[in-house]
């Protein structure tokens, strides 16, 4: 049991950098409310070692939305509201951080751009 | 501790392949463990080693799951395949971290005023090593040479290491063993060569 533990944690961790996961969404979220996972699984109702579980999901994709919420709810038996308000934030703030990355690359490229004009008149 | 049957891989590598948001979740908690454990039995890797292979294999499935054919194998032998090769870089990374920090080891103990028996000790291996590097031209065979020194066992690590890409067990073992016994054969004429000296 603590052999299983031991990789789950690691897993968990793990999943945290691959970006189609619901770690890589969950953890960021968690990271700008300054949640822990311990307060991620009391809002969930569950235990830690459940959010383990969810964090090597695949994230639900946007077509298929409820489909994926309720068929990951059903298999960690978690209230399916709940769990779709969770990702929702998460895509929020995943939503939030992608255009103002975006906006910075384009401000640099328009910048670039100013100065080539300079350059080459 | 066993994988999964063939029908149960081919269900879930299709789960993998549409998109299943749980099967990622299903394909850790049926293979994690035996991976573990092959990685353990067939490499004698440490815990940690198999742990964190097994963790890389199974991202690096879900991550491009067409990479795997099933016409080609089973799904857990493809996984065994790509766990094996990270357990082998991570030897391979710690044996020349660790042969980094003896190397430096020996250089600050030889800054030191006062020389002792392991400054000694580590200043004779690092003299053998570069007589080794001297005699020994091949980095694969330096490799291999330096994880035989480590106790290495493994007929895999070692095959891996030396670049041996053959079909069957038996030729690995025997390829691995002539390499092996011809090493040995280097060290060992090196070694009257010193005691001549």
């Amino acid at each position: 049991m603590t052999n299983k533990i031991h990789w789950l944690e690691s897993a968990a961790r793990r999943a945290q950098c691959e970006t189609w996961t619901l770690g890589w969404s969950l953890s960021r979220l968690a990271e700008l409310e300054g949640t822990s996972c311990r307060e991620l699984a009391a809002e969930l109702n569950c235990d830690a070692a459940t959010v383990e579980w969810l964090f090597l999901c695949r994230s639900p994709s946007t077509e298929r939305f409820a489909q994926d919420v309720e068929q990951i709810a059903s298999r960690f038996s978690l209230d399916v509201k709940r769990l779709a308000g969770l990702v929702r934030r998460a895509d929020a703030v995943a939503a939030l951080a992608a255009p103002t990355h975006d906006a910075s690359e384009s401000m640099l490229l328009a910048a670039r751009d100013r100065v080539d004009d300079k350059d080459n008149p | 501790m066993r994988f999964p049957s063939s029908e149960a891989e081919i269900s879930l590598h299709q789960r993998v392949l549409i998109g299943d948001p749980v099967a990622p979740a299903d394909l850790f908690a049926h293979f994690i463990e035996p991976l573990m454990s092959a990685m353990q039995h067939d490499l004698r890797c440490d815990a940690e080693n198999a742990t964190d292979s097994s963790i890389d294999a199974l991202f690096e499935y879900v991550r491009s799951p067409s990479a795997y054919s099933p016409e080609k194998g089973r799904l857990s032998t493809f996984l065994v395949q790509i766990a094996k090769h990270k357990a082998v870089d991570r030897i391979r990374s710690r044996s020349a971290e660790v042969r980094r920090e003896q190397e430096f080891s020996s250089l600050v103990e030889v800054r030191d005023s006062a020389p002792n028996e392991k400054m000694e000790r580590s200043a004779e291996a690092q003299r053998l090593w570069q007589k080794i590097e001297q005699v020994v031209e091949n980095e694969r065979d330096r490799l291999a040479l330096a994880l035989i020194l480590d106790g290495e066992r493994s007929t895999d690590v070692l095959a891996d290491a030396l670049g041996i890409r053959v079909d069957t067990q038996l030729e690995r073992q025997r390829a691995v063993k002539r390499h092996r016994d011809r090493l040995l054969k280097v060290l060992e004429r090196l070694g009257e060569r010193l005691s001549d000296q």
